[in-house]
């Protein structure tokens, strides 16, 4: 995970391109960092765009970059070890294997519901710090759109408060079993 | 909470095994086990009439209370 946040810094904008009869290649454009409207205005516009890349290219805004890329990769990466903890919990062997796991997959709807969060955190940096290469210049952006993260957020409370409940059963249940 | 469980003296008095008082109300020797060193959370009152019922007693005859501050706390031995 280290090495996807480091390369999405020194690589802003990486992906494949597939078709055509060329097979697959991977292209570098940092543009395609930004929402659809700010990517089409330097794409329309050469200067622009040599300006965009000439701003990314820039040492120190890659290594903004790596940090803005850490924003909303390091949530995933705790989401997805608490949840690799939680499964290899379960599989163990012993009678305790769901109290044992339940802890990490509390901790797992916690990384989530971080994630789901940070989803606008990271778009809105993104385009602040990209924003000084952009042809209006330098100006603090907020993209925050609740539509595209309502969804994941809902599913990642709901799956922290049944974990809760659960957790909560097991403990009434111990505490009864310790009648006699 | 200092409640002393005092099943053992009544045991003897009554000349009773733990595994036959075990066997008698329906429990394991285990928790009978546990209910007489007292690391129980709490005793149910059916074990407790059955207990009871077979060694011929009242429940203050197995149970006694030393004053203690701290079971004023509402939480205390949680």
């Amino acid at each position: 995970m280290p090495i996807v946040i480091a390369a999405a810094g020194l690589m802003p904008g990486t992906g494949p391109i597939c078709g055509g009869g060329y097979g697959c290649v991977w292209n570098v454009r940092a543009a395609t960092l930004l929402p659809e409207e700010s990517r089409m205005e330097i794409e329309m516009s050469p200067p622009d765009r040599a300006r965009f890349d000439a701003h990314v290219a820039r040492t120190d805004v890659r290594i903004g970059l790596t940090g803005i890329a850490a924003i909303d990769l390091l949530p995933f990466m705790a989401l997805l070890g608490t949840v690799g903890i939680a499964l290899r919990r379960l599989g163990g062997s012993g009678a305790d294997t769901l109290e044992r796991a339940l802890p990490w997959l509390r901790r797992a709807s916690q990384a989530a519901i971080v994630w789901m969060l940070a989803g606008p955190v990271h778009q809105s940096a993104l385009e602040t710090w990209l924003s000084p290469g952009m042809p209006s210049g330098f100006r603090i952006i907020t993209t925050i759109l609740l539509a595209p993260i309502a969804g994941g957020l809902l599913i990642a409370f709901a799956a922290y408060a049944a974990i809760w409940a659960v957790e909560a059963a097991l403990k009434a249940r111990r505490d009864l079993d310790r009648f006699v | 909470m200092p409640m002393i469980v005092q099943l053992d003296v009544m045991l003897a008095k009554r000349k009773v095994r733990s595994k036959q008082l075990a066997e008698a109300i329906g429990i394991t020797e285990s928790n009978l086990s546990l209910l007489k060193s007292g690391k129980v959370k709490g005793v149910r009152f059916s074990t407790l009439s059955a207990i009871c019922r077979y060694l011929d007693c009242q429940p203050g005859d197995i149970l006694s209370y030393e004053t203690s501050d701290e079971d004023l706390r509402p939480d205390a031995g949680d």
